[in-house]
């Protein structure tokens, strides 16, 4: 099953929105409708993305139902309608900027014939060096290492494309009002706050959306310098020349230029390819000499290996890059990690039962409403419980905040909306060197997740966030670390309401760390 | 030398809002994002342009453990320990925070380690206190109960007392001057070197304080006196309706008394150095309602009887201002315009008058004039709103931003001050009056000071009384 960038934006958004509910109500009935959506697919669908593609068609039906209003984009729909036009804008520019500077370089007025170095230099080897320096960021970039973002991210052509993909284009379109956006701006804002703020935790999903477009750029502004040069060459008269101070051999520049043709001399008949030596001794231009002893047949025999210059060092390896980046992004998003714990608690939600204990209001008097159900009592029990998702998790807990009751009632709020099966827990006191030996003891124990709780209350400071950082570091890369944040440990109520300032001072501080296996959740 | 004191404490406990209450500076930036303090800031308290006491807000401790680590392994002179840290640690940008709160302390600064009374002891809290005991400097810890959700208030007492000189409850948000003062006063206590410079900076603050009382005493009485004697006239033409022109003249009056008052409340907003652009009164404070609103006037002021005991000194139509004071429905909005409405005050007069016009449409004409008013308790009703204002003011802490005030409640029984003045103070009051609207055939020249005397000793009490 094929996924898409736009797919994948969807099932953040739709995400969000869920980890945004707030009352206890809400996300039940959306824990029963996920594990409905499950129980629909479950015989068809097989593996985990086939999954999660399922849960979001069944969510953008439900969406649009609820909305009553198809004319509403979703966050993926924008995105792709804005990638298009970036596309096209690229394109577009490429081609004029390309074939109005070419045209307007080769103006020929019969004075003086055009100097084919300078014209070799813009369109070629310019176009040569920016291909060098694109197919280095690739390289880097394939070869790995987290600082590759950063020098691609750095780059002038990425910060220009990025902020007129991410931020100007998007103003128009908010200025403009424009009639495909005027009910979608919300999701319209949706897209760009995901690409700002998510760029860091997506940068692979993101990389290639903004270097299709450069591409798309470089390769158009060829083809049209190509298109302009054949133009002129058509429909006016041109004359090609050459001088240098310093190149005073002919010999030197036929060899030069038979190096340039290499690409093409082999299939392209002789006099096509590139100019003879004979040719290039006559199209040289000495000033003190004057122009009238240029003979024509040398001036015109440049333009063949100009065009194929163009094409061949310009207009085709940006057409391969093109097509290059197209198959790494499918690459990419073949190969996207949905076991990462964002995705990771939809599967659970949706592959757990829900479990749920309420009055049974059918039985109410002496014998059902007052009494709960003794067999209840004891399935819902902490010393019963069944394995509820299969997902074993070892939770972290300060010794000196958490009670063993307190405890107790956070690892029952994990089963009933992690869907994870808490298998140890373990005290710690947040400091490293003091937690040594837990540290080295998780690393061992044969768990899925570590959650590690704290209250929401205390602020995420520097020595804080290191402490997770170091515990993370001495996990599995891809085990995933939660930090459940709890209300003060001392109160009967942990949950933690999602518009609880502090909590959203934790997600930014461990936004930062841009590490996707480093989750935050509240209690709930 | 001026006494120098760090407020350092955990991020998001309430740091700056306690410095900008004890600066009485209410532009400090006070934000419930905590770590919205990156460097730490001098805030000087200077009198007649002398510096009489500094305090600096810091950022919050960030790695408190591994600081607390590096002061154990510490083995050098332990009165360069502070300075060491710095030295050990001042390009490192892990510890940037720790280093940057306590450069104050390597200069010397005495230590004012602030905690939320709101929230429980925590390990990390633990270590900062016992960082600040291995500094060896004076230290006092504030207990800041920043909300009333939960008090921890035993809990920290308890830790603090293993770690600090002194400890004190003070509520950044509420402080009021008693409340500083005593806080000052408890600074003493922590170092006795400090003592008599301290003792000097609290003998500022009483004076600059009775200053202040002393200065709003004189905008009261200014504005009082302004208001009452306050009239306005507007000529009348056959051709023109009458009513229109009392309407006019009515909108123009409370509308220049209101201004008057709105400058009376800036200026001591300005005094008591409270510059936040609006100031947000409750809705439920008095204030909220208009001057010439009925609740202000069933609400502030005197009773019918104290009114008509007042009376008897102002004497003449007081009577009849009694009357309609307090008949049926009109009550004090319909009085305070009295003539307008025609309930028979002698606030509007009809008189006629010669005038002049170059055009020479007409030359003479009737002209209705609105003022000064006549109603004694219009005397008590802007003295009752000043009083109020001025506690709002004072018990309006700096440190605080949210806007509103805390809710009262709102009944129709007399809630300003005046009902609570002596029958001697209500006599100054009633004399006062006469002489201002001019109504008194003999001017006694010792009412001014005397009442000038009686608001600002209200002032104090209510000073006092918080």
């Amino acid at each position: 099953m094929k996924i898409k960038l736009k797919d994948i934006i969807d099932l953040d958004y739709f995400i969000s929105i869920d980890d945004a509910l707030d009352s206890q109500e809400d996300i039940k009935t959306r824990t029963i409708k996920d594990r409905k959506i499950y129980n629909q697919c479950r015989n068809k669908v097989l593996t985990e993305k086939g999954l999660l593609l399922e849960w979001l068609i069944l969510r953008k039906k439900e969406f649009f139902k609820k909305n009553h209003k198809k004319t509403i984009l979703l966050p993926g729909t924008v995105f792709s309608i804005l990638y298009s036009w970036m596309c096209y804008i690229m394109a577009f520019s490429g081609c004029t900027f390309g074939l109005s500077l070419a045209y307007s370089f080769l103006a020929y007025h019969g004075n003086r014939p055009i100097n084919v170095s300078i014209f070799i230099v813009l369109f070629v080897v310019l176009p040569v060096l920016l291909l060098v320096f694109s197919l280095v960021l690739i390289a880097r970039k394939v070869l790995g290492g987290k600082k590759t973002g950063n020098l691609f991210s750095n780059s002038i052509i990425h910060t220009l494309i990025s902020s007129l993909f991410f931020n100007v284009l998007p103003k128009i379109l908010q200025k403009t009002r424009q009639a495909i956006f005027k009910k979608s701006f919300e999701t319209l804002e949706y897209t760009l706050s995901l690409i700002r703020i998510k760029s860091r935790e997506y940068k692979d999903l993101f990389f290639w959306p903004v270097f299709i477009p450069a591409s798309v750029f470089a390769f158009s502004f060829s083809a049209g310098a190509l298109g302009g040069t054949f133009f002129r060459v058509i429909v006016s008269d041109m004359a090609f020349g050459w001088q240098s101070t310093l190149m005073a051999s002919n010999a030197g520049v036929y060899d030069l230029v038979s190096f340039i043709a290499l690409p093409w001399s082999w299939f392209v008949p002789k006099a096509l390819a590139h100019p003879s030596l004979e040719q290039i001794e006559g199209s040289r231009i000495i000033l003190k000499d004057g122009l009238s002893v240029l003979a024509t047949h040398d001036l015109i025999s440049w333009w063949p290996f100009i065009c194929m210059g163009i094409l061949f060092y310009a207009v085709i390896p940006r057409g391969v890059l093109i097509i290059t980046g197209i198959l790494a992004q499918k690459h990419v998003l073949h190969h996207f990690d949905f076991k990462r714990p964002r995705f990771k608690q939809l599967l659970i939600r949706m592959q757990s039962p829900v479990m749920d204990i309420d009055a049974d209001k059918t039985r109410v008097g002496k014998a059902g409403y007052d009494k709960p159900d003794k067999d209840m009592k004891e399935k819902s029990s902490l010393g019963n419980r069944p394995d509820v998702s299969g997902q074993n998790v070892l939770l972290l807990a300060s010794k000196s905040v958490y009670s063993d009751d307190t405890i107790q009632k956070i690892i029952k709020g994990i089963e009933t909306h992690l869907f994870f099966n808490v298998k140890e827990t373990l005290g710690i006191n947040l400091d490293f060197d003091d937690d040594a030996e837990t540290i080295q003891q998780i690393n061992q124990k044969d768990v899925d997740h570590v959650i590690l709780v704290h209250e929401v209350w205390q602020p995420p400071i520097r020595g804080l966030v290191h402490y997770i950082t170091q515990v993370k570091a001495a996990m599995p890369e891809d085990r995933p670390l939660w930090i459940l944040l709890t209300r003060d440990a001392g109160q009967a109520d942990l949950l933690v309401d999602n518009t609880d300032i502090n909590y959203d001072v934790w997600k930014k501080a461990i936004f930062k760390l841009e590490n996707p296996y480093i989750v935050v959740k509240r209690f709930i | 030398m001026v006494p120098e004191f760090a407020v350092l404490g955990h991020p998001n406990e309430g740091k700056s809002s306690l410095v900008s209450t004890l600066t009485e500076d209410d532009r400090i930036k006070v934000g419930p994002i905590p770590g919205e303090t990156t460097i730490s800031r001098d805030y000087i308290v200077t009198i007649d342009g002398k510096d009489i006491i500094r305090f600096v807000d810091t950022p919050g401790f960030q790695v408190p453990r591994q600081t607390l680590a590096w002061f154990k392994a510490f083995d050098g002179d332990p009165d360069k320990i502070v300075d060491r840290f710095i030295d050990a640690f001042k390009n490192d940008p892990f510890f940037a925070d720790d280093c940057e709160l306590l450069c104050p302390v390597a200069r010397g600064a005495g230590i004012i380690y602030v905690v939320d009374g709101a929230r429980p002891v925590r390990d990390d809290d633990l270590a900062e206190m016992e960082i600040l005991r291995l500094t060896g400097r004076p230290r006092m810890a504030i207990i800041n109960s920043k909300t009333d959700r939960k008090d921890y208030t035993k809990d920290w007492k308890l830790e603090f007392r293993k770690h600090f000189n002194c400890i004190r409850v003070f509520n950044s948000n509420k402080a009021n001057f008693t409340e500083r003062i005593k806080m000052l006063e408890s600074l003493k206590a922590i170092d006795q070197d400090w003592e008599h410079a301290l003792s000097r900076v609290i003998l500022a603050f009483k004076e600059d304080w009775q200053k202040r009382n002393r200065l709003v005493s004189a905008l009261i009485i200014q504005n009082i006196e302004k208001s009452l004697s306050f009239s306005i006239s507007e000529p009348v033409t056959s051709s023109y309706d009458q009513e229109t022109v009392k309407e006019k003249l009515n909108e123009k009056y409370q509308a220049h008394i209101k201004d008057l008052e709105n400058k009376l409340f800036k200026q001591i907003r300005a005094v008591f150095k409270h510059h936040l652009f609006e100031y947000h009164l409750s809705e439920y404070s008095i204030l909220k309602h208009d001057l010439f609103s009925k609740q202000t006037w069933e609400i502030l002021g005197l009773t019918k009887g104290q009114l008509a005991a007042a009376g008897a000194i102002v004497g003449g139509s007081i009577g009849a201002v009694i009357d309609t004071a307090f008949a049926g429905h009109t009550l004090g909005v319909f009085t305070a315009m009295g003539g307008v409405l025609g309930a028979g005050s002698a606030l509007f007069g009809g008189k006629k008058i010669t005038r002049n016009k170059r055009a020479g449409i007409w030359f003479g004409g009737d002209k209705f004039q609105l003022g000064p008013n006549k109603n004694l308790q219009f005397l008590y009703i802007l003295i009752d709103r000043a009083l109020i204002y001025y506690s709002h003011i004072i018990n309006r802490a700096h440190g605080r931003r949210d806007l509103s005030d805390q809710p009262g409640s709102m009944g129709i029984e007399k809630k300003g001050y005046s009902t609570g003045f002596t029958a001697s103070q209500r006599n100054v009051c009633a004399k006062f009056f006469k002489l201002v609207t001019g109504s008194s055939f003999i001017k006694e020249k010792t009412i001014m000071p005397k009442f000038e005397e009686l608001i600002e000793s209200v002032l104090n009490d209510i000073t006092e009384k918080f």
